[in-house]
């Protein structure tokens, strides 16, 4: 029993040390929130424009780590599984690459100035942009 | 609980046979059971590692042929000959991403078989991050604006220590996954050798318990009849107080029972037929002196009549002289006379006690003389009783007897001899009238003397007890009873002959039985049983 109580205080204790990731959009984009289904088919490319026909832009971080992981795992792929996916699209002529971002940072400021733009950073980086949409704010990172 | 030997043989045998029956079905279950798993574990390796091996191999192939296409690529000017390696490209990796496909299916339904299944899992880890990373590279080729044959080598170049990499970890997963093959199929020939070990064991084991099983059996059986056989022979010898010791409740155990009752019941009879055949004897011995005895003693009857009508005779004529006699020898002589009547009286009279004796003892060889007629039972033993207790009551007047008698309404009638059955009724009344009598002359004595007269009737005849509440006869003395001339009365009061006489006029002259039940202090009962002809 005690050992229980102090794993649940432990859990509740580091539970937010992992953070969470957010998917964020232009703030244009005529949506407050997506699916996992819709989100997995926009990365993967197979829906190529919001509802109000503006094109979608997909943006990938590609700094390694916790929040692509995660991300990818939410989706139920692994990267290179949907890298697969994007140069499939890529060699056959059906799409382009997603746009790959350095670091969280600098995906921010993509998002927040690139018209249909959709991606996914750590839920801190969110705050104070109001140029930009969070549309899933919960993703939980897994390592 | 009932035991096991109880249980009658034809259940011992169904539970033996049972027994052996469930335990070959356990082997043969067992064997079926293993057998099955078996095939499975083969069918496992055959029908998961190698299609799981065959996905790596290809993955491994085409990552191959990618990367000579790469090549290809980096070198190939003419737009056309770039879209056409282009499309072969994305053939590829469709190809690969089916073979993931592929082999993640046949991984997730492959039980784990560890070491081997851990390394597999960090081994596939390490493929995935090995290829996410030469995509990486690649797809920064495709993006790559630049797109001059110097970026293409310096790229590629840089992706070659990635592609190796991922080569090689095909190649040690592969290897792991034929390890696991190799493992499974030597486990699947332990197994396939322990089951063969279990089975003949346990084969063996049925064999040894059959014949355990069989031998019980037949022991059980054979042992308490050899017992029997042997039981038998002493009985054949003569000992009848053989005694089987029962120790089952099936047919066996039932059999030495009966054969217990037989050997006792045979005794009994033994003991009876000895008892018959020497009071029949002592009969006929009886018979035999009386009819001796008879003729002479006739003879004495007949002179001691006549000495004492010639002593009158003599006396008569003596009276005429006697005035010619002298005084005192008239007065001798008739003294003498008297004398002489007196003992010719006496002769006569202890002659004919004799007589009655003699005619008691005759009665033994006469047998059934008398004509059998039908009786009716409860008026013939009221007509006795109310006889014999006049008769005691003119000897003993001083005498009252509670006489109690529960006639069975159902007794009906009886053929007998009535003159026979008669003196034997009157011969144990009187019996049981002179036991209570002397019982009630002794101290301390509490109740009334008390006669009871029953009569009853069952399946095959009837029967009638005389019971008092005299003092009883000890059993020294029970074997004697019906011998002639055996008697506890004082002498001259009974002759010894009443019951021996009853005893044969029952049992001989109507196939009947005469018993005894009696216990000092308490009382008697004589039980007379006709059979109903």
């Amino acid at each position: 029993m005690k050992g229980l109580l102090s794993l649940i205080t432990l859990l509740l204790v580091t539970a937010p040390a992992f953070g969470q990731v957010a998917v964020v959009a232009h703030a244009s984009v005529p949506a407050d929130s997506i699916n996992k289904s819709d989100l997995l088919r926009m990365f993967s490319g197979d829906i190529e424009h919001w509802e109000d026909g503006s094109p979608v832009v997909v943006v990938d971080l590609a700094e390694k780590g916790a929040v692509r992981d995660s991300f990818y795992a939410y989706l139920g792929k692994t990267s290179s599984r949907m890298r697969s996916v994007w140069l499939k699209r890529k060699l056959t002529g059906e799409g382009e690459l997603p746009r790959s971002i350095e670091s969280q940072e600098e995906l921010i400021a993509v998002i927040s100035q690139t018209v249909g733009a959709i991606g996914f950073v750590s839920r801190e980086f969110t705050n104070g942009h109001p140029e930009i949409k969070v549309l899933i704010d919960s993703i939980p990172m897994t390592e | 609980m009932k035991r096991f030997r109880d249980f009658r043989l034809g259940v011992k045998q169904r539970l033996g046979m049972g027994a052996m029956l469930l335990i070959l079905a356990a082997v043969s279950g067992f064997a079926i059971v293993q057998m099955d798993r078996l095939r499975r574990e083969i069918d496992a390796i055959n029908s998961l590692s190698i299609p799981s091996m065959i996905a790596l191999s290809s993955i491994n192939l085409d990552v191959s042929t990618l990367r000579g296409h790469q090549l290809q690529y980096a070198i190939t000017r003419r737009e056309v000959d770039r879209e056409a390696l282009a499309a072969n490209m994305a053939t590829l990796i469709d190809s690969i991403t089916a073979n993931r496909d592929a082999y993640d299916r046949i991984a997730s339904v492959t039980p784990r078989l560890e070491p081997f299944d851990a390394q597999r899992d960090s081994l596939y880890e390490a493929f995935d991050d090995y290829w996410d990373d030469y995509q990486a590279s690649f797809m920064e080729l495709l993006f790559g604006s630049e797109a001059s044959t110097d970026r293409y080598v310096e790229v590629l170049a840089g992706a070659g220590d990635t592609y190796i990499s991922v080569s090689q970890t095909l190649e040690a997963l592969i290897d792991v996954n034929k390890q696991r093959s190799a493992h499974a199929a030597l486990r699947a020939q332990t197994n396939a050798m322990r089951s063969r070990r279990i089975i003949v064991l346990a084969l063996i084991l049925t064999i040894v318990v059959s014949v355990a099983l069989s031998a019980i059996l037949i022991r059980l059986v054979t042992r308490p009849i050899r017992r029997l056989e042997e039981a038998a022979k002493e009985v054949a010898r003569g000992r009848l107080d053989v005694q089987l010791e029962v120790d089952s409740n099936d047919e066996i155990g039932g059999l030495a029972r009966s054969f217990n009752q037989m050997t006792a019941s045979l005794a009994v009879a033994q003991q009876q037929l000895l008892i018959k055949e020497k009071l029949a004897s002592l009969g006929q011995l009886t018979a035999g002196i009386a009819h001796e005895i008879k003729n002479p003693l006739n003879f004495v009857n007949n002179f001691a009549d006549l000495s004492a009508e010639m002593v009158d005779e003599l006396e008569a004529l003596i009276a005429r002289h006697a005035e010619a006699m002298p005084p005192e020898d008239r007065l001798q002589t008739l003294e003498l006379m008297a004398d002489l009547r007196m003992n010719a009286r006496k002769i006569a009279e202890h002659g004919k006690r004799a007589d009655g004796i003699v005619r008691g003892m005759l009665l033994h060889s006469r047998g059934a003389q008398g004509e059998r007629q039908e009786v009716d039972l409860n008026a013939f033993v009221e007509e006795n009783t109310t006889l014999a207790y006049h008769g005691i009551r003119a000897e003993k007047p001083e005498l009252i007897v509670d006489i109690s008698r529960q006639f069975d309404p159902e007794a009906g009638r009886v053929v007998a001899v009535p003159q026979d059955i008669g003196r034997v009724l009157i011969n144990l009344l009187n019996n049981a009238f002179y036991a209570v009598h002397e019982r009630s002359k002794q101290p301390g004595f509490a109740g009334p003397p008390r006669v009871c007269v029953e009569t009853k009737r069952d399946e095959k005849g009837v029967s009638v007890s005389i019971a008092d509440n005299g003092g009883g006869i000890p059993e020294s003395l029970h074997h004697r009873i019906f011998e002639p001339f055996f008697t506890t009365k004082p002498t001259g009061e009974g002759t010894g002959l009443g019951l021996s006489l009853s005893y044969d006029i029952i049992t001989q002259g109507h196939g009947g039985t005469l018993t005894l039940d009696t216990s000092v202090g308490e009382g008697t009962k004589f039980t007379v049983w006709l059979p109903r002809v």
